[in-house]
């Protein structure tokens, strides 16, 4: 178990940056999940921990080695693939022992430790089987075991969810949280699934073209966006540029584009005047009639809205408001769904408004 | 409808008689020649059959008729030029198919088409060549020649074979190996060697059943010293059609016994083996 250590890692195809300067510290036991849409860079990030890639510029360390020209085999990982891996033509046994019989271990120890490893991953009694013979949510299984029987400093885990379908996944996610739980082993774990990243996670690292926009713990991330990219690619969000007009204690006041006034606040300073409004759908209020202060004008961020759209999602409704000159999406629970044209008044706490530089 | 199948079967009955016939056709030819000891036009078949030619090609018995000698030391000869051939083919193309497929070789298409060229090309052109440049540094009609000829022929579809097969694993399973402590070549031999065995064992057979073969070449190549067994064969269809018959039978077998060999082995890896 070691802490990770990227520094300014570069890694470029050509003209190319693949990842544009890393800086990344991962504590000992953490999960690190390296989130974002294809071609963000974070398999290729995951690829110069793993050793596959050597940067073109920056260091690694792991643990207090620096592992940037160390290949792969002598970096103590362990990794678990997309497409598991396994090697077909060895028995689950085999697959699983392979890596202790190159550390030419005692055989009752090597058989005790493949024994233990299919425990934790719930297998037990497989040792006979082939790949082949395994569903998809197994053989990834294997694959973790396999990685986690070396007792590696840093377990490496590359959308290993990815192909399995959407109950797998979701049982899988919750088994890999417990056994990184269970061993505390450094983890880093890639995905472009963003409920996945948030249900494991420890930190997110959300990147896009291989820089890293924004990382913190995934209530912090979803909350707190610190700029537009993060707040558009974590959930929904609605958009509304606007400008700075003054700032009063922890909070700041800006005028949209179309005139109207919002109250919210900022995660970071904001150097210019033109910013931009996230306010997330489900933290639209409704204001029922008789609610307090739902009939009262001039309170922040109140307002008359008019039903466009009412889409039935099964749990909750979406909307589509008419926000005087504005649209914003809203949900809304079922005990009073609204329908089409009908008027309703809302309000957004200025603590879930999220102004961001534009 | 009764009808219809009837005249399915029907069609699909002569279908079938028409392959065999093509298919055995040609080799019951040759069965009927190697055992027919008397045979004059226009009987359909021989008057009077008999296991005299074989006799004589095994060498198990002498006999005065022109071009009747025993084929075994030309048979011996084919299996060891063969042999050697497929071991120093393999020894270069299993490196090469390898780098081919996993690195990313300048050009390697480029490298690839290369070695397909010499079969475009008319073979006796090719080998009439070879036989200059080999006279010049006194190879020809030597064994060590004539394996060379037979390695420019199996190499070139030997590569591909081999390329192909190893473009067949997935990098993943390698990198796996790796990661579990593997250095790059114990995961070629515990990896990548094993699970393309099957595809290496297919290359390696179809080498050795092309040397076996190989006529041109050798002809050119190879004479007056080295004779083999297709130059036999060639040497006895002019005049000497039952030896000729038995001679051709005798090479097949190596091809039937491979081919049966490799539908076994690779039926069980393909089954057992990428999953």
């Amino acid at each position: 178990m070691s802490k990770l250590v990227l520094q300014n890692v570069v890694k470029q195809y050509g003209g190319l940056k693949a990842v544009d300067g890393i800086n990344l510290e991962v504590n000992q036991g953490e999960l690190v999940t390296l989130l974002g849409p294809s071609g963000c860079g974070k398999t290729t990030t995951l690829r110069c921990i793993s050793g596959f890639l050597v940067p073109e510029d920056g260091n690694i360390y792991i643990g207090n080695r620096d592992v940037t020209e160390i290949p792969p085999e002598r970096r103590g990982i362990g990794l678990v693939f997309q497409n598991y891996a396994l090697w077909p033509h060895m028995t689950v046994f085999k697959n699983i022992a392979f890596g202790l019989q190159l550390r030419k271990m005692e055989k009752s120890d090597i058989a005790r430790r493949v024994k233990e490893s299919l425990a934790t991953v719930k297998l037990s009694g497989y040792e006979d089987r082939f790949p082949r013979e395994l569903s998809g949510g197994q053989q990834q299984r294997i694959a973790l075991a396999r990685a986690l029987v070396l007792e590696p400093d840093i377990l490496l885990l590359d959308e290993p969810l990815s192909n399995l379908d959407a109950l797998l996944r979701e049982q899988m996610r919750f088994e890999i949280a417990q056994i990184h739980k269970r061993f505390g082993i450094t983890t880093i774990y890639v995905t472009h699934d963003q409920t996945e990243a948030m249900v494991i996670s420890d930190t997110i690292v959300l990147m896009n073209q291989g820089r890293i926009m924004q990382q913190g713990p995934p209530a912090e991330i979803y909350q707190r966006p610190t700029n537009r990219f993060v707040a558009g690619f974590m959930g929904t969000t609605n958009f509304i540029d606007g400008e700075l007009t003054g700032t009063e204690s922890e909070y700041v006041r800006v005028k949209t584009s179309h005139g109207v006034e919002l109250v919210g606040q900022t995660p970071n300073q904001l150097k210019e005047k033109n910013v931009c409004v996230a306010i997330r759908p489900e933290n639209v209020m409704f204001l029922d009639k008789g609610t307090p202060g739902a009939a009262e004008n001039g309170v922040d961020n109140v307002f008359d809205a008019r039903v466009l759209r009412a889409t039935f999602l099964g749990e909750t409704m979406d909307y589509e408001l008419q926000v005087g000159p504005h649209r914003v999406r809203a949900r809304g629970g079922m005990r009073l769904p609204y329908r089409v044209d009908d008027r309703v008044r809302i309000s957004i706490d200025p603590n879930q408004l999220n102004v961001l530089p534009a | 409808m009764h009808r219809k199948r009837l005249i399915r079967l029907a069609i699909e009955l002569v279908l079938l008689v028409l392959v065999l016939l093509i298919l055995i056709g040609p080799v019951s030819s040759l069965v009927i020649w190697s055992i027919a000891e008397t045979w004059y036009w226009p009987n359909a078949f021989p008057q009077e059959v008999g296991l005299q030619y074989w006799l004589q090609a095994l060498g198990l018995r002498t006999s005065l008729a022109i071009g009747a000698v025993s084929i075994v030391p030309a048979f011996l000869l084919s299996i060891m030029i063969a042999v050697i051939t497929v071991v120093f083919s393999m020894a270069i193309t299993i490196p090469a198919g390898y780098a081919l497929a996993k690195y990313h070789i300048p050009l390697g298409g480029f490298v690839l088409f290369l070695f397909l060229m010499p079969n475009a090309f008319p073979q006796m052109p090719i080998f009439v060549n070879l036989l200059r440049i080999y006279t010049d540094i006194g190879l020809a009609g030597t064994i060590p020649g004539v394996i060379i000829a037979h390695m420019l022929v199996g190499i070139v579809f030997g590569v591909w074979i081999t390329s192909a097969t190893f473009k067949s694993i997935p990098p993943s399973l390698e990198e796996a190996a790796r990661s579990v402590g593997a250095t790059k070549f114990t995961a070629f031999r515990r990896i990548s060697l094993p699970l393309a065995a099957p595809g290496l064992l297919a290359s390696a057979v179809f080498i050795f059943i092309k040397s076996l073969e190989e006529f041109t070449g050798t002809f050119f190549v190879g004479l007056p010293f080295v004779q083999t067994l297709p130059m036999t064969l060639y040497s006895a269809s002019g005049y000497n059609m039952q030896f000729a018959s038995v001679t051709a039978i005798v090479l097949m077998v190596p091809s039937v016994l491979f081919m049966i060999l490799i539908q076994k082995v690779l039926r069980a890896e393909y089954v057992g083996g990428m999953g």
